[in-house]
């Protein structure tokens, strides 16, 4: 199931799930693509080109910040992202409107659903 | 991998702080991937072809292709009139710097007077080439402020 409007419940909730892992605990892009694709059966395979864009721009709106650390596996420099005070708030009402949202769907679904009987 | 990063670096239309920062984060993405097995082609298949890995992120945070291209006139627009304004003041000062040099030479023998004339060519080029990079300067500033209506 891949249709255009599957697709677009699909972006605008990939934004408050990068939020809700990266304020679990502090983590790095591979990380997030893994976790990410635990639920691919849903949410479909994370592609990088898919997910940094959306860190660049939750880091530019101050949500998430980054330091680089040594990685301990290859010496090399990882990119570690972390949620700001700001970026809890807005997962917080983000969360709250998705709740009420979701009720909100479900009550017209549910109508449309009895409405068939 | 090089060759992959090089030419997403060549799509991208970001800031160039902007740009330093998604190729040191691609490097990683192949770094991290290589760590855990996967391999370069992997990778690749993954992340899709360089010019689309580029757009996704120009659209995210990218001035777009006009803008840039406004922003690269200008920087030029700069640079010349820059350019106009030294070369008018070194070629306007070593003239009249060499004014002095002139009385007395006026009064000396004609070889002063040859050698005089010979080294007055180099303040005379730099004015000409000034007025020169200054009507360039003029003529691109009237054509970015045409492109801008």
């Amino acid at each position: 199931m891949d249709s255009r409007y599957v697709r677009q419940f699909k972006k605008g909730a990939l934004e408050m799930i990068l939020l809700c892992l990266i304020s679990k605990k502090e983590t790095y892009g591979y990380e997030i693509i893994t976790k990410l694709n635990r639920s691919a059966a849903v949410l479909g395979y994370a592609r990088e080109g898919t997910v940094y864009p959306i860190l660049y721009r939750l880091q530019e709106a101050g949500l998430i910040r980054c330091r680089l650390a040594p990685a301990a596996a290859n010496g090399g420099l990882k990119k570690y992202y972390s949620i700001t005070e700001q970026g809890r708030e807005t997962l917080n009402e983000l969360t709250a409107f998705w709740r009420q949202y979701t009720a909100c769907v479900d009550d017209f679904i549910g109508e449309a659903d009895s409405a068939e009987v | 991998m090089e060759k992959y990063i090089m030419q997403v670096k060549k799509a991208l239309v970001v800031s160039g702080r902007a740009k330093k920062e998604v190729l040191r984060d691609l490097k990683e993405i192949f770094a991290s991937a290589r760590e855990h097995g996967e391999s370069e082609e992997q990778v690749i298949g993954r992340l899709g072809s360089p010019e689309e890995f580029a757009d996704n992120i120009n659209e995210q945070m990218g001035v777009s292709r006009t803008e840039c291209l406004r922003l690269r006139r200008r920087r030029q627009i700069t640079v010349v009139s820059i350019f106009a304004v030294l070369a008018l003041a070194a070629g306007l000062l070593s003239r009249f710097s060499s004014v002095p040099n002139d009385a007395i030479g006026y009064s000396d023998s004609m070889t002063s007077i040859k050698i005089e004339s010979a080294r007055l060519d180099v303040p005379m080029l730099l004015v000409v080439i000034g007025i020169a990079a200054m009507a360039v300067a003029v003529i691109m500033t009237i054509r970015y402020r045409r492109g801008a209506k």
